[in-house]
């Protein structure tokens, strides 16, 4: 038929019959190739992907290393000595963790006293000591003891540097403003008539 | 029509093992012969190629008037409808939309009948389907060149259109199933497995989609995430599955010659349902590392489908003689699947550290995406077509020459737009790579590339005139076929009987 | 597998561990993110962007800018994001928290523009000077207008589209005296060439929201995830220029300041 001819029909050509699948087997070679990827996957996905934490981005491959990648404030030189002094003073009561006990000292960690924006309440508290029921992160604690009185024991400043340590203490996620040696001398100056210790309804009139 | 059939020779060809599945394909119980299937589809199938081509061709024309406009953005600037930023994307809805699911799904049709050996049914949810699915893609060509496109890639039709479509393709989903359940071969063959995946596929992944971004608009990058998913599921899942159910079909059809393995084609349908499911997500979008890490991953080892595909095949047409081989429909689909091994290829070599942030944000990630879109769906739609069409009318394409001037007009097109765009992409990387060459030195560079890209995307425009001419010219054929008959009757003269 | 129902399921299987996975997971992690709380003069990051600019961000969908333009800063390591001076840091989810949509492109045919509103000029694709010392947000402002009217006056070699019909072009007369809002008159020469303020060019509503938007744009605050680090070699955006938080200041909006941590500490790995 005229090859060019678009007027007459055409007949279709002859077909072959509907498709048929052979029976050959998957090579060997290709199931270990998925057996060798798969691995391979399995280790990169431990390396690269940052354990399926939701805050790691590359180029980090860790939650631990974005935080050492953010920066770390600087410890005021304080905090050392603070720690010092915590151990020898305080950690009897408060316990060396800061958690307190529940029959002798209410809990650092955490604490809204402690975290407080000034620092001004728990200097005085330090100073003169705390007698009576005290709400501490809105829970209630009644000591039979009351927290004694540091202001013949500890100088400004290492009531400056403890009160610096347990404002900053990183173990304990605090990240408060520090306490300066000069504050607490301004404070005591100002308390200097009161021999009494303190209550918790005294003190939380104090901004 | 006796033809010796193949099913007795094993795949070199000579008298062997019976392949596994069926013996001999006409000793099927009550199998319909292929006249009768292909008669049953029509009003089916062709209204939904017809529209394909359509907006293929729309669409190609658009995406070249934007190519152009890229390069030449003075001219006609003062039209908001012709800015690049609303044509190219209308463009690519038409392509994807418009031509690409649509031409799979009545790809689909057909071989669910053929391979079925049953009438198809489901002619009416079919229509209602293309009705459905037809308006959305005009609706939502209208709201994008309006302004109301998404932004999101692949999803870039305003909601409303969005409803339409999902609701056509549930339409189309029906027929599919009530084709598949009137089968009357009941072994499988690798086509119709991934039929079902692709339509339960894409009706999932599109649901998705229009949920998390349009519907219950998902909170921040969420919608990124659910944009990127899709797009990424959307090639390498649907368009993947409903083109390889072609070539799986066609290309052993073509030769004459059983498919070499079909625990080949099982081993390539696992690892695509997978891994074709994991990727998507570069490592420069802003999300967690190990969402592109898994996408890495999974990239990697959809190499083992490709490889399973590419084995297949090679085996099936290994040492076909040279006329079999100059077969139109091979020809198609050697292209497609080729293409379809290399966008495997591309987008594993993309999601590697150093290569793809070389590449990211370039040209060449275009490259990549024409290489799917253009290269594998649309090469491999319209080699299906070639075969199918006829098949419908019951009679050969009038004009023998036209289908091979599109297939090679189109290649031609394809190759001079993916080499534009690496071309142009390379020339960016080269500029990037350094800090100290400004910015504006990339896209100097990638311009000349950029204009013929535009020329590229005409010419495989142009490309599809052939294939317009030959259904005018069959249209034709089958009016005065009708005119015959009628003016016989008129006449009394007894009328012929049309074969 | 030669049952239909089987391997529909299987499909089904395979699809679902896909969407568990690559949606429903990333949606726990991602989409209940709250903003972070700073220490800085806003409280929270990110806060929403202010009304007109949000209105920008409309316009920005509408005319398909993230089609040629990026949104997202890539870590130091992957190209040369950083060292272009295109941001301080890389952008993750938590910048786009209060978008909708998330635009964050995917070519760069132009510029990223995650941190535009604080990029310095001589970091643009082409550079060019403040004139004045203090002035930089309105020279910003129109810099960007001149831009969008017609890139290649201020960009030569651009193929940007010139986005004419977000201005109104008209001839004061004595019944329309001139507008409060047109272009100085020198930008408008440096445009169109017309010198004696014969002719004006009015930024629409569209060309303002979009303006706004794009003054809006900086993903810098230094956030637990992607903490700010400087190098040796990093263009820093000055941060003594008042391109702080522009127009959008007097709508109180977010505008945690470009102040870098006084310690960065370095990547250890």
């Amino acid at each position: 038929m005229n090859p060019h001819d678009i007027n007459t029909p055409r007949t279709l050509p002859a077909e072959a019959p509907e498709p048929a699948a052979g029976n050959a087997t998957v090579p060997i070679w290709l199931m270990l190739a998925l057996g060798a990827l798969f691995y391979w996957g399995e280790l990169s996905l431990d390396s690269g992907a940052g354990g399926f934490n939701k805050l790691v981005y590359s180029p980090y491959f860790s939650e631990r290393e974005v935080k050492m990648a953010n920066p770390q404030p600087k410890l005021d030189p304080l905090y050392e000595k603070g720690q010092g002094t915590f151990m020898l003073y305080c950690a009897a009561c408060h316990q060396n963790d800061g958690m307190g006990s529940s029959t002798q000292a209410p809990p650092l960690v955490g604490s809204d006293w402690v975290l407080h924006e000034t620092p001004d309440r728990i200097i005085r508290l330090v100073l003169l000591g705390l007698q009576g029921p005290v709400k501490v992160s809105g829970k209630e604690y009644n000591f039979t003891t009351a927290m004694p009185p540091w202001k013949d024991v500890l100088n400004d400043e290492q009531i400056a540097a403890v009160l610096t340590f347990i404002r900053q203490n990183r173990d304990w996620n605090h990240n408060a403003s520090s306490v300066k040696p000069e504050k607490v001398a301004e404070i005591r100056k100002a308390e200097a008539g009161r021999a009494e210790s303190w209550t918790a309804e005294q003190l939380l009139k104090i901004p | 029509m006796s033809v010796s059939s193949p099913a007795n020779l094993n795949a070199a060809g000579r008298p062997g093992a019976v392949p596994a599945a069926v013996a001999s394909p006409d000793a099927v119980h009550n199998a319909l012969p292929a006249e009768a299937v292909d008669k049953s589809c029509r009003w089916a199938v062709w209204p939904l190629a017809v529209a394909a081509l359509g907006w293929l061709f729309l669409g190609l024309l658009m995406q070249g008037v934007a190519s152009f406009r890229l390069v030449a953005p003075d001219i006609l600037s003062d039209s908001a409808v012709l800015t690049y930023g609303r044509l190219r994307p209308a463009a690519v809805e038409l392509l994807i939309y418009g031509f690409g699911l649509q031409a799979c799904v009545a790809t689909a049709f057909w071989i669910l009948a053929r391979l079925g050996r049953t009438q198809f049914q489901g002619t009416a949810p079919a229509i209602a389907g293309w009705v459905l699915w037809n308006s959305g893609v005009a609706i939502g060509l209208a709201g994008i060149l309006a302004g109301s496109g998404s932004g999101y890639e692949a999803l870039q039709f305003p909601k409303y259109a969005g409803l339409l479509l999902l609701a056509g393709f549930g339409f189309w989903g029906v027929a599919a199933f009530l084709t598949f359940s009137a089968r009357r071969e009941p072994a499988l063959y690798p086509s119709q497995w991934f039929i079902i995946a692709g339509f339960l596929w894409f009706a999932w992944i599109y649901a998705t989609a229009q949920c998390l971004i349009f519907w219950m608009p998902a909170r921040g990058v969420m919608q990124v995430v659910a944009g990127q998913w899709y797009l990424h599921n959307l090639k390498f899942l649907c368009f993947s599955a409903f083109g390889l159910a072609a070539a799986f079909y066609f290309i052993p059809k073509a030769t004459g010659r059983p498919l070499y393995s079909a625990a080949l084609a099982k081993f390539a349908f696992w690892t695509l349902a997978f891994f074709g499911a994991g990727g998507g997500f570069a490592a420069s979008l802003p999300l967690p590392r190990w969402m592109p890490a898994v996408s890495s991953v999974c990239n990697f080892l959809l190499l083992t489908a490709a490889v399973a595909v590419a084995l297949n095949f090679l085996k099936t047409v290994a040492g076909v003689g040279g006329a079999v081989a100059g077969n139109l429909s091979l020809r198609w689909f050697r292209l497609a699947v080729s293409a379809w091994l290399l966008a495997v290829l591309a987008e594993f070599l993309l999601s590697r550290p150093v290569i793809g942030e070389y590449f990211r944000f370039t040209w060449v990630t275009t490259a990549a995406d024409v290489l799917i879109l253009a290269g594998f769906v649309i090469l491999g739609q319209l080699g299906a077509f070639y075969y199918m069409m006829p098949r419908l009318a019951q009679k050969d394409w009038p004009c023998q020459v036209s289908p091979k001037a599109n297939f090679w007009v189109s290649s031609a097109g394809i190759l001079i737009i993916m080499a534009s765009y690496i071309g142009a992409g390379i020339a960016q990387g080269r500029s990037w790579i350094n800090a100290d060459t400004l910015f504006l030195e990339s896209v100097t560079a990638s311009k000349t590339w950029l204009a013929v890209s535009a020329a590229g995307w005409l010419l495989f425009a142009i490309g599809q005139i052939p294939m317009f001419a030959n259904l005018f010219f069959m249209a034709r054929q089958e009016l005065r076929g009708c005119c015959c008959c009628c003016a016989d009757f008129e006449a009394g003269k007894p009328t012929e009987v049309r074969s | 597998m030669n049952h239909g129902p089987l391997i529909f399921l299987g499909a089904l299987v395979t699809m679902a561990i896909s969407w568990c996975g690559l949606i429903f997971t990333p949606q726990l992690q991602l989409g209940r993110m709250e903003q972070a709380p700073m220490k800085l003069l806003a409280p929270a990051y990110p806060a929403g962007r202010p009304g007109i600019a949000a209105q920008g961000r409309e316009v920005y969908r509408a005319l398909g800018c993230a089609e040629c333009h990026t949104q997202q800063v890539r870590p130091s390591g992957d190209n040369t994001d950083l060292e272009r001076g295109w941001g301080l840091r890389r952008t993750v989810a938590r910048d786009f928290l209060t978008d909708s949509p998330v635009l964050v492109g995917r070519l760069r045919v132009g510029p990223d523009l995650a941190n535009i509103a604080i990029r310095e000029p001589k970091q643009f694709a082409v550079p060019w000077q403040y004139k004045t010392q203090s002035n930089h947000v309105e020279e910003l402002e129109l810099w960007h207008y001149a831009h969008l009217y017609n890139p290649r006056a201020v960009s030569p070699g651009s193929i940007m589209p010139a986005y004419r019909y977000l201005f109104e072009e008209r001839t004061p007369s004595p019944k329309r005296p001139p507008s409060l809002d047109a272009l100085p008159p020198e930008i408008t020469a440096r445009l169109t060439g017309v010198k004696n303020g014969a002719f004006e060019i009015v930024p629409r509503r569209e060309a303002r929201a979009l303006v706004a938007y794009l003054m809006s744009l900086r993903a810098d605050a230094p956030l637990f995830e992607a903490p700010v680090q400087i190098t040796a070699d990093a263009k820093v955006p000055n941060a003594a220029s008042a391109t702080n938080a522009p127009a959008a200041n007097a709508s109180g909006t977010n505008a945690p300041a470009t102040n870098v941590p006084a310690t960065p500490a370095p990547i250890s790995k």
